[in-house]
């Protein structure tokens, strides 16, 4: 049997049951928004010309979104931005910055840990790279997609034993 | 949902009947027992946008899982093919020829001498003739400013089913190649190795019929006349299941005349030619800098200096790409391989890390002084094309076209090739990176989290470089250059480029994984984590002195010319059709909805914008739903990006040169500017998920010049191989004018 049959069947079937397409349009989406700035502490030890204790301040905004289309679970939108993390070298004390600016969509979950890791630079544009680290943070959110706790500390890139 | 390798036989063989049947829908689709317009009257396609799930059409159905990676289809056979064991090809790099090559030689107007045609071509009778070009005829289509940039160089393609290149010129040595000697033969495979089947001339087209992916280099002050033959069956039928004869070729994203823009109603049949003319202009030439004295708007010329043009340097380009435009065919012809990519070379990124003469910013890409060439070195500077592919049992190159959310596939290829690996030396390199997908995001971090520097977003250097770990989503049709400095690595250390962006459907990404998560072989979706290895392998023979300045191009300053218009655009599903044009007018669930009128489906003959010649206006772009993402590209003019969700604030760093795809957000909006200069007519603005591009997210926008030398509005170009006729728009939107 060929398909041309089946395609056949379908066409009866729908103008049948008169089945009519593409009628729905998009439903209105209302997002929840959320920032949050927190202060994180740390030290690298590794992946740096020496161990460096940094802390600072790391800003966290959140949009959450649903989705009336097609009920899938929604996500929530999170930006980090490590506005002002900075370490001194507990040798040579030279000034570290921590650099990363990032976004992820994630899927929304009451609680969700986040590791990301970070450039290390002796200047504040970060393009002076001499390492790297990592943030981890905890975030809380309520069940209307709110931000409600954020967490976080600086530690070692786990990622790169060579480096 | 991921129909994994596990699961049970049952399960894997109806699923490939039902790609069997999908096949045969395809086969009624292309030889004009059933149409596009018939199946979506018909009700195959739910509001969900799959596949009706009966009648063993989705191989998903029982279960009721209409979404799969790959889409439609069980899981991709490998024949044994291992990631990393095989190189990654350079770009194929095209060459570049005088203009006298060219016969006919190329006219300002298209050349209308006719050819008999292919009787297999649709609708033609024995005896009947058509144009030789394919490009509409007159004034409206002629190239605009063809004198005052007539082509110095040419270039030539025959887009043809898969063949066996023996002419590859990566324009780098062996060693700077992975070992791959370019004299040997290369067939078109996706894994060269024996077992993987070498692809069926109807499953794979690409330029010139081959692979590696082809490479364009140009340079400003220098235009060039692309002459592209389309060698494609004359039969519409033998498409091998997916893909469309007729081709409309879109150099993303240039300055140039409409005419050469690859209009998606452009389109140009089997057995004709198309001349596209590329000026190789910086937008703003009619008026700044028109003296063409300051040597950062210009090229790089062969003695090692500059051929200064006219124009702001602030407009400079660097990293496009050129891919099929076709109308509701895009996805599909993109897919089976019609994209290269398009290096701009000028005074300020030329290419050649050693020529030191203050204007050139020196980034990576290798030294005049070793190659005999001042500029284009290719040694350090990569081109990426990254996409996910499917194949059938046998094999062969497989797509979907039922589903209207997105076709994903379950093998990543880079440059064409299974997750290959590449060799590098400890120093800096520049990798062009292209999302060539269809429906896939892309969120890339190298697999010990260090760091990579993005220098540019779009093809435009930004501002100021920006460090990250991680880039941002790369949405399809996005470039990102990012500098990897390989010398933090020893001899023999590998380090791996990684997608974070997890998928489960081609709507959007579900999730964007971290490091660990991605690392982990734990994502569902064969499209996550390590896709491409690099080897650092040696020392380099010369010291790295290419550089990464602190300033790139700092943005055009618009702040001087008023906005006139503010527009908005609103993307999202559940489109209405207004007009029944059987040629321009496409169905789909997903539309546009201009300045708050109704969300419509694409018919490229209908006038959605029309801005005034030098004016410049803001847009809104919006997302209208939150289960999707849309990819938004604006033909022609390079835009500043003003606000996300309302904010500057809220639009980060790699993000604030200038662009011209824009993911919107689930739920998103974003504001940018645009200054509509230099040349005119028709151009679009579509989502670049060519999936929803092509179930009819699409619209056209013309400059309105106010009526000389064009008429207004201008007609729609109706093509047929006998030739182009025009017809009135179907529908002029009352905002538009």
């Amino acid at each position: 049997m060929t398909m041309r049959r089946s395609v056949l069947a379908s066409v009866l079937s729908f103008l049948l049951v008169g089945g009519l397409l593409w009628g729905d349009s998009s439903a209105v989406v209302t997002t929840v928004k959320s920032t949050m700035t927190i202060l994180v502490k740390g030290t690298v030890n590794t992946n740096v010309p020496e161990p460096v204790p940094f802390s600072g301040k790391i800003q966290i905004k959140t949009t959450f979104v649903p989705d009336p289309d097609f009920g899938l679970p929604p996500i929530v939108i999170v930006s980090i931005d490590m506005l002002d993390v900075q370490g001194l070298g507990q040798t040579t004390k030279t000034k570290y910055f921590a650099i990363e600016e990032d976004e992820l969509n994630r899927a929304f979950k009451a609680s969700d840990t986040l590791g990301l890791t970070f450039a290390i630079a002796t200047d504040p544009n970060g393009l002076a790279i001499v390492g790297t680290g990592l943030v981890s943070l905890t975030l809380t959110y309520d069940a209307a997609g709110n931000l409600v706790d954020a967490s976080g500390s600086v530690s070692n890139n786990p990622f790169a034993p060579n480096l | 949902m991921y129909l994994s390798g596990k699961a049970s036989k049952a399960r894997l063989r109806e699923a490939e009947n039902a790609r069997r049947n999908r096949a045969e829908i395809v086969k009624a689709l292309a030889d004009g027992t059933i149409t596009r317009r018939d199946l979506i009257k018909w009700g195959l396609f739910t509001t969900a946008g799959t596949l009706a799930l009966k009648n063993g059409l989705s191989p998903f159905a029982p279960s009721a899982f209409a979404d799969s990676i790959p889409t439609g289809a069980p899981p991709s056979p490998l024949f044994g093919a291992v990631p990393f064991t095989r190189p990654m090809p350079r770009f194929d790099v095209l060459p570049r020829e005088a203009i006298g090559v060219l016969n006919p030689a190329p006219t300002a107007l298209s050349n209308q001498t006719t050819q008999l045609l292919n009787t297999a071509l649709e609708g033609v009778r024995p005896g009947d003739r058509g144009p030789i070009e394919g490009r509409p005829p007159g004034d409206i289509w002629a190239h605009q400013e063809f004198t005052r940039f007539f082509p110095q160089i040419a270039f030539r393609i025959t887009t043809k089913g898969a063949t066996t290149n023996t002419t590859y010129n990566p324009e780098v040595p062996s060693s700077l190649n992975s070992g791959i000697n370019p004299a040997d033969s290369i067939p078109v495979r996706f894994h060269q190795t024996q077992n993987f089947p070498i692809q069926n001339a109807l499953k794979v087209w690409t330029f010139n019929g081959t692979v590696p992916p082809k490479l364009f280099k140009v340079r400003y002050g220098e235009p060039a006349l692309f002459r592209h033959f389309n060698g494609l069956p004359f039969d519409i039928n033998e498409n091998g299941g997916f893909g469309r004869h007729t081709i409309s070729t879109h150099e993303h994203n240039g300055h140039h005349g409409a005419e050469n823009d690859g209009f998606t109603g452009a389109f140009f049949f089997p057995g004709q030619f198309y001349d596209y003319h590329y000026p190789v202009v910086l937008a703003g030439w009619r008026t700044i800098n028109t003296t063409a004295t300051d040597p950062r708007a210009g090229g790089p010329n062969d003695a090692g200096g500059i051929t200064k043009v006219a124009g702001d340097w602030h407009e400079t380009m660097s990293s496009h790409w050129i891919h099929d435009h076709m109308f509701s065919f895009t996805s599909q012809n993109v897919y089976k391989g019609m994209a290269g990519m398009f290096n701009i070379y000028s005074s300020l990124d030329r290419g050649a890390e050693d020529v030191n003469d203050g204007t050139n910013l020196r980034l990576p890409s290798g030294r005049a002084s070793v190659r005999g060439t001042s500029w284009g070195i290719l040694d350090y500077d990569v081109n990426l094309m990254l996409a996910d592919k499917a194949f059938d049992a046998s094999g062969q190159l497989f797509f979907d076209i039922f589903q209207t959310d997105g076709f994903l596939g379950d093998v990543m290829t880079v440059n064409l090739a299974y997750k290959p690996f590449f060799e590098v030396e400890r120093r800096k390199y520049r990798f062009r990176v292209l999302n060539a997908a269809v429906a896939r995001f892309f969120k890339l971090a190298l697999s010990d989290g260090s760091p990579m520097i993005q220098i540019a977003n779009d093809g435009n250097l930004l501002p100021n470089p920006v460090t990250l770990t991680q880039t941002d989503e790369l949405g399809i049709a996005e470039r990102y250059d990012l500098v990897i400095d390989f010398s933090r690595y020893t001899i023999g250390d590998k380090v791996w480029m990684v997608n974070l962006a997890e998928h489960q459907d081609g709507k959007r990404p579900s999730q964007d994984l971290t490091l660990a998560e991605a690392l982990s072989g734990t994502s569902p979706d064969p499209g996550v984590g390590k896709f491409l290895e690099f080897r650092i392998v040696r020392d380099p023979a010369q010291p790295d002195i290419s550089q990464v300045p602190a300033t790139l191009i700092p943005n055009p300053d618009l702040r001087g010319i008023r906005v006139v218009r503010e527009r908005v655009f609103e993307f999202n599903r559940g489109a209405g059709q207004t007009t029944t044009d059987p040629i321009t007018a496409a169905f789909g669930p997903w539309g546009i909805r201009t300045d708050n009128g109704a969300t419509l489906a694409a018919d490229f003959g209908r006038i959605s914008a029309a801005p005034h010649a030098g004016a410049r206006e803001i847009w809104t772009l919006r997302n209208g739903g939150g289960g999707w993402d849309h990819p938004i590209h604006i033909h022609f003019e390079e835009c500043q990006t003003l606000a996300r969700d309302g904010a500057l604030a809220n639009v980060p760093a790699a993000e604030r040169g200038r662009k011209d795809v824009w993911r919107l957000h689930p739920g998103g909006e974003v504001t940018i500017t645009l200054q509509f200069r230099d040349f005119q007519g028709m151009f679009m603005e579509h989502c670049h998920n060519t999936t929803h591009e092509d179930n009819a997210m699409l619209l056209r926008w013309e400059i309105d010049d106010g009526g000389a030398p064009f008429v207004r509005p201008l007609p729609t170009p109706i093509p047929k191989p006998q030739g182009v006729t025009f017809q009135p728009p179907d529908d002029i939107l009352p905002t538009a004018f």
